[in-house]
Parts: structure tokens; C-alpha cells; sequence
């Protein structure tokens, strides 16, 4: 049995090196990637819509021009923070599935900073408004974490559950506590932040801000915490052995309850990069989709924080194309969420390459 | 008493989703596998369930097209999931963001609306009296005059519980849930048993979204479900996966769901009173938990803690 073992390992890591890792899961990604297009492609064609025309429009509107791009760009930087945030959780074992709600709670903290510390200078207000985005989406996630920890509470069920109170909360917050008569979109919005607080545009008549920036210096952070730190290697073990960690002396429920805190901070930076650069006022439901986008983001990044601002632009690119869709054609925005579902559904099938080539040949 | 008798009327209406789903979901959990798509299987039934209504102008038909729907979504997500050996969390999440997805665009590109979708073809469930109980006072009023699947669903949870505990069938599907490989060796294909435990549990959802959508209204809205197929697994997992169960469990969420329409006229903001049925969700989840630490800690603690790790 050990010998038959012994050679079945074999010709597995002869399969396997037939083409590098690398490049295996980069024909691995194009290949789902096709595959959810070419579906995608199917399902037009039975709305008997013009493909090539639809695929046009929906790439003009990612890359076509600069103004189209900034649209992308502008998608793909609160995308970069929801994707870290789910990457660390993910890295470290914890399912995060949350990442949704604490950028609405992160969002709001960052609104309400900015819209009641008005008189403060910029270089004071914006940071301000970014730690307590951060510090509100770690709190909430701090919730979810606390009950995996202390009552071994499965985090998937708990975080999905949050993301309908933190929507529903921040509604009430906006529709009562913070009602103002009299203001445009007053039962659905709150006034707009102090011009101040607002992040700098850096390409003119676009809503692409320093809000990219500082999503790469937040990407590059994780990577060199992830690489050069202790706990950064400690969460990578829990990871991958979670009995191994125990044993290794590492404090399982110590680290667990940090990487949920880490993780809903990054969503709250998320939350908080989307009102300081785009919404400039809090309103309600606007972030539909960030969080599990931000899910799609990581897997595509397979977790490596250098990763994450690729994976981001892609689902920048997908978002941005999928609004010049429905703006230009008859075909709604849903097929992109359509298409993305395709993409998650099947992103993680093991080895499906190698099923073809070991029956190729 | 007039309140309550609404109240508990109510109840039966608003659990009967949660109840189908949650079964579904018993079915998946006995089968050992971790199954956060019901919210995407209950979504596409329903929105399948008005397609078919309204291509037949029958209720029934619509219901059947629902679960055929989601039994074939079910399908795609056991093929993914047990033959490409996907990641069970992530699938289903994929599942229930394609189920989103799917639903919306065929409603723009088929039907040509946005939002919601109804027409005077889409037939809804008929409300049956019942005979002799429906005229005990105070009883009557709440069990009687609801849709054939309320029924149907409680009928079911002594079905599904026969079936998993009594017959040679259930105790091979909990004997794959348990120990697949001591299954295998026994001579159970763990793999058949599994695929089948997933379409199955994609019918109940199918039915479970039928009722949401042909049962007390006959019409589709974008994301109707919100959350219905969450609350049916916490339902799973709170009742231990035992049918009898997780009926009580989904009383417990169909009150806190009924209770939502009532408070709201008493002039509580309407955002905080829908928070209601979440917020239990999860406390009903912790105090399970810690009652069932008191006793057989470790096993529960497993059986919670679920699939990973």
C-alpha cells in the first residue's frame, strides 16, 4: 500500500511539474475566467442580445478611455481594502463573510466624524475620519469574533447575520438620529460631510482619489506585517494547521480575536475611503456588494496581499463595465453579478486542469 | 386574544419558508455537508415558481417549476462541490450571488421589468378551510385557511424525521454525514448519497421559495428572500439537525418575524423592528450553545463548530 502511495505521489508531482505553479494557476484562473464568460456568453445569446456588442460595451466601459478606466479605478479602491480585509481572515482560517456589514459601520463613523468635527483643518479630519471608520468596523467585527471565541459560534452564520443588523442599524442611524429636514435625499441620506474632510482628486473630473494610495500602502503594510512579523506568521499556521498551532504554543483564541478585528478595521477603511472620496455623505445601502466582492477579490489574490490590488482592478474592471452596460444597453447590471457568482462557484475546483490532462493523455 | 390569534396566524404563515428551507438544510447537515446556498436555492425557487405560474396560469405548476429549478441549481452546486471538490463555504457563496444574478437579469431580458415581476396569469396558492378543526374557536381561526404547503411542511417534518431515523435509507445517509470513509467501506456510496441528500434539499428550498412567492402574494421582488435561507441554517444548527427540532426553532424565528409587522404600527422605527429576527437568530444560536455545553460539551461543541477545522 505505502509503495502504490509512494508511486501515486510520483505521478502526481510529475503531472505537476509538467508546468510550473505559477503558470498552472494562472491557466487554472484563465480557465474559469473563460469558462464564466463563455456561460455568460450563452446566456445572452438566449436573450437573443448581440454578444459582440454587449462584450464591447462592457469593455469600452472598464478600459475604453481615461474616463471610463477612472470609473474602474475609482471601483477597484474600496475593493482593495474589502479584499484585504477578507484575505486576512481567510489567510488565518476565520471565514469573514462580513466584510459587508462592517463597511457600512466603518463607513458611518467616518460620516459622523466628518460631518460633526467640521471646524478641524484637512490634515487633522481625515485621519481622524479614517481611524474611526477603521475603529468602528473593528469593533463590530470584534462582536463576531468574540462569539467564535468564547462560544465556539461558527463565524460564517454570525458575520452573515451582521451584515443585515449593520444595515439595518446605520438605516435607523440615518433616518433618526441623524434626520435633518429640508436637505436633498433627507430620509435616506445624511447632510454632506465638511468640504475639508473630502480626499483629493487626482485625475480631474473623476472620482479617483488618494483613496487609491493609501489602498496600496494598506496592501504593501499587510504583506511586509504578513511576512516579517510574528503574528503575521502565527495567523499563517493557524491557517494551515490549527492543531499545529495549538501545540506550537501560539494562543489560538488570542490571534483569532486580533486577525477579526484586523479584518473588520481594513472593511471599515473600506467604508470610510467610499465617503471620503465618492459619496461624500452616508447613504443608505450604498455599499451593496463590496463586502462579497471583496470575498472575490481574495480569491482571485489567493490571499497574497500583493495580490489584492489585481484581483481589485479586475472587479473594478467588472463593476465599471457592468454600469456602462446597463447605461448603454438593454442588458441589466445583473448579468455581471451573474457572471462574478460563475466566477466564485468555480474558482476554487481543485485541480481541474490536471482532471483533463491525466485523461488527455 | 384577537392579537394573538393574529399573531400566531402569522407565525404559521412566516415559519412555513424558514420550516421548508430548515429541512432542506437538515437534509445537507445529516449528509455532512455545510450548506450556506439555501438562500440561493430558496431565491431561484421562488423566482421560478411565478415564471412557471405565469407560463401555465397554475399555481401548482409554478410550484413544480420552483423545485425543478432549484433541484437542478442544487445539482450544479453537488457537482461542484463533491465531484471538483470545491470549497463548500465559497460555492455556496457563489451559488447564492448567482442565484441573485440569474433571477434579476431573466426577469430584464425575459420579462422585460425591473424590481418586481407579477402578471394576471401568475396564479397563486388556493387557502384551504379545514373541515372540522377550522370551526373550534380561537384554534381554528389560526390553524385553519392557510396555503396547502403550510400544511405540507409540517407533514413533512414527521416525514423527514421517519425517513432519517426508521428506515435503512436515513441511517445510511447519517452513517455518510458521520463517517463517510466507515460508510464507504460498508459498502455506501457516499458520493450518490450526497448528491442526492443536496437535490433534495434544492426541492424543499425550491418549495420553501415557492411559498414566498405564490403563497399570501403572487409576485416576484429582487432578493426576496433577504436572508430567509441564513436564518433556516442557524434553524438547522440550533435544532441539532433533527427535524422536530428545527420545527421549534423556526416557530421561534416565524414569531420574531410576525412580531415585526406589529410592532412597527405600535411606531417603532421600522428599521430597528426588522433587525428583531437577526438579532435572535444569533442570540438563539449562543444560548443553544451554551445550553448544550452544560451537558455533552465536547461533541456539541464539534457538531457546532461545524465542518472546518
Amino acid at each position: 500500500l505505502k509503495a502504490r502511495e509512494q508511486v501515486l505521489k510520483k505521478e502526481s508531482s510529475f503531472v505537476r511539474s509538467t508546468l510550473s505553479p505559477v503558470m498552472e494557476r494562472a491557466a487554472h484562473y484563465i480557465a474559469v475566467l473563460v469558462f464564466a464568460f463563455g456561460l455568460n456568453a450563452i446566456m445572452l445569446l438566449i436573450a437573443q442580445e448581440n454578444v459582440g456588442e454587449a462584450y464591447r460595451t462592457f469593455f469600452y466601459g472598464a478600459f475604453g478611455d481615461l474616463w471610463n478606466f477612472s470609473r474602474t479605478l475609482r471601483w477597484a479602491t474600496p475593493l482593495i481594502f474589502t479584499g484585504l480585509s477578507v484575505s486576512v481572515a481567510f489567510r488565518a482560517g476565520i471565514f469573514n463573510v462580513g466584510a459587508e456589514g462592517q463597511v457600512y459601520i466603518g463607513a458611518f463613523a467616518a460620516t459622523w466624524v466628518a460631518i460633526t468635527l467640521t471646524s478641524l483643518p484637512k490634515v487633522v479630519i481625515v485621519p481622524l475620519a479614517f481611524l474611526a471608520g477603521g475603529l468602528a468596523g473593528a469593533l463590530w467585527a470584534s462582536i463576531a469574533g468574540w462569539m467564535k471565541v468564547r462560544y465556539g459560534a461558527n463565524e460564517v452564520v454570525i458575520t452573515l447575520m451582521m451584515n443585515y443588523i449593520a444595515t439595518l442599524f446605520t438605516e435607523y442611524l440615518v433616518r433618526y438620529p441623524f434626520y435633518t429636514p429640508g436637505t436633498a435625499g433627507e430620509s435616506v441620506s445624511t447632510v454632506a460631510i465638511a468640504p475639508q474632510a473630502e480626499l483629493i482628486t487626482m485625475i480631474p473630473g473623476t472620482h479617483v482619489t488618494t483613496g487609491l494610495i493609501y489602498g496600496l500602502i494598506a496592501a504593501y503594510a499587510v504583506y511586509y506585517w504578513n511576512k516579517k512579523t510574528v503574528s503575521g506568521y502565527e495567523l499563517k499556521i493557524l491557517g494551515t494547521n490549527p492543531r499545529f498551532a495549538q501545540f506550537g504554543g501560539i494562543d489560538v483564541p488570542r490571534r483569532q480575536m486580533q486577525v477579526m478585528a484586523l479584518s473588520g478595521a481594513l472593511a471599515g477603511l473600506a467604508g470610510a475611503v467610499e465617503i471620503l472620496g465618492v459619496q461624500r455623505r452616508f447613504i443608505t445601502r450604498f455599499a451593496v456588494g463590496l463586502g462579497f466582492d471583496g470575498v472575490t477579490v481574495a480569491l482571485l489574490a489567493q490571499n497574497n496581499p500583493l495580490g489584492v490590488p489585481f484581483g481589485a482592478l479586475f472587479m473594478g474592471a467588472i463593476k465599471s463595465g457592468g454600469l456602462a452596460l446597463e447605461m448603454f444597453s438593454n442588458v441589466p447590471r445583473a448579468m455581471v453579478t451573474a457572471l462574478v457568482g460563475i466566477i466564485i462557484l468555480t474558482v476554487t475546483i481543485q485541480g481541474g486542469l490536471r482532471l483533463f490532462r491525466r485523461r488527455g493523455r | 386574544v384577537a392579537v394573538l390569534e393574529g399573531l400566531l396566524m402569522a407565525t404559521l404563515r412566516t415559519m412555513t419558508p424558514i420550516l421548508l428551507a430548515g429541512l432542506g438544510g437538515v437534509i445537507s447537515e445529516q449528509a455532512g455537508i455545510f450548506n450556506i446556498a439555501l438562500e440561493g436555492l430558496m431565491l431561484f425557487g421562488a423566482f421560478f415558481a411565478v415564471v412557471g405560474s405565469h407560463l401555465a396560469a397554475d399555481a401548482w405548476l409554478g410550484v413544480l417549476t420552483g423545485m425543478l429549478a432549484s433541484g437542478i441549481l442544487a445539482a450544479i452546486f453537488a457537482v461542484v462541490v463533491l465531484r471538483l471538490k470545491a470549497d463548500v463555504i465559497i460555492s455556496a457563496l457563489g451559488i447564492n450571488l448567482l442565484a441573485s444574478g440569474l433571477t434579476t437579469y431573466v426577469m430584464k431580458m425575459w420579462f422585460g421589468v425591473v424590481g418586481s415581476f407579477t402578471s394576471e396569469r401568475v396564479q397563486g396558492l388556493p387557502q384551504v378551510v379545514l373541515p372540522v378543526i377550522g370551526k373550534i374557536p380561537f384554534i381554528g381561526p389560526i390553524l385553519s385557511g392557510h396555503t396547502p404547503l403550510v400544511y405540507i411542511s409540517l407533514i413533512l417534518v414527521g416525514v423527514i424525521g421517519f425517513c432519517l431515523y426508521r428506515t435503512t435509507i436515513g441511517m445510511n445517509l447519517r452513517a455518510v454525514g458521520e463517517n463517510p470513509e466507515a460508510a464507504e467501506t460498508a459498502g455506501i456510496s457516499v458520493l450518490t448519497y450526497k448528491t442526492t441528500a443536496l437535490i433534495l434539499t434544492g426541492i424543499l428550498c425550491g418549495l420553501a421559495g415557492a411559498h414566498l412567492s405564490l403563497g399570501y402574494v403572487t409576485m416576484f421582488t429582487e432578493d426576496m428572500t433577504a436572508g430567509r435561507g441564513f436564518v433556516a441554517y442557524t434553524a438547522v444548527v440550533f435544532g441539532k439537525a433533527d427535524p422536530g427540532l428545527v420545527l421549534v426553532a423556526s416557530l421561534l424565528f416565524g414569531v420574531a418575524e410576525a412580531l415585526t409587522f406589529r410592532v412597527q404600527r405600535l411606531g417603532v422605527p421600522p428599521s430597528l423592528v426588522l433587525m428583531l429576527p437577526y438579532v435572535l437568530t444569533i442570540y438563539a444560536l449562543l444560548f443553544r450553545i451554551r445550553l448544550g455545553r452544560r451537558g455533552k460539551t465536547e461533541k456539541l461543541r464539534l457538531e457546532v463548530e461545524g465542518h472546518k477545522l
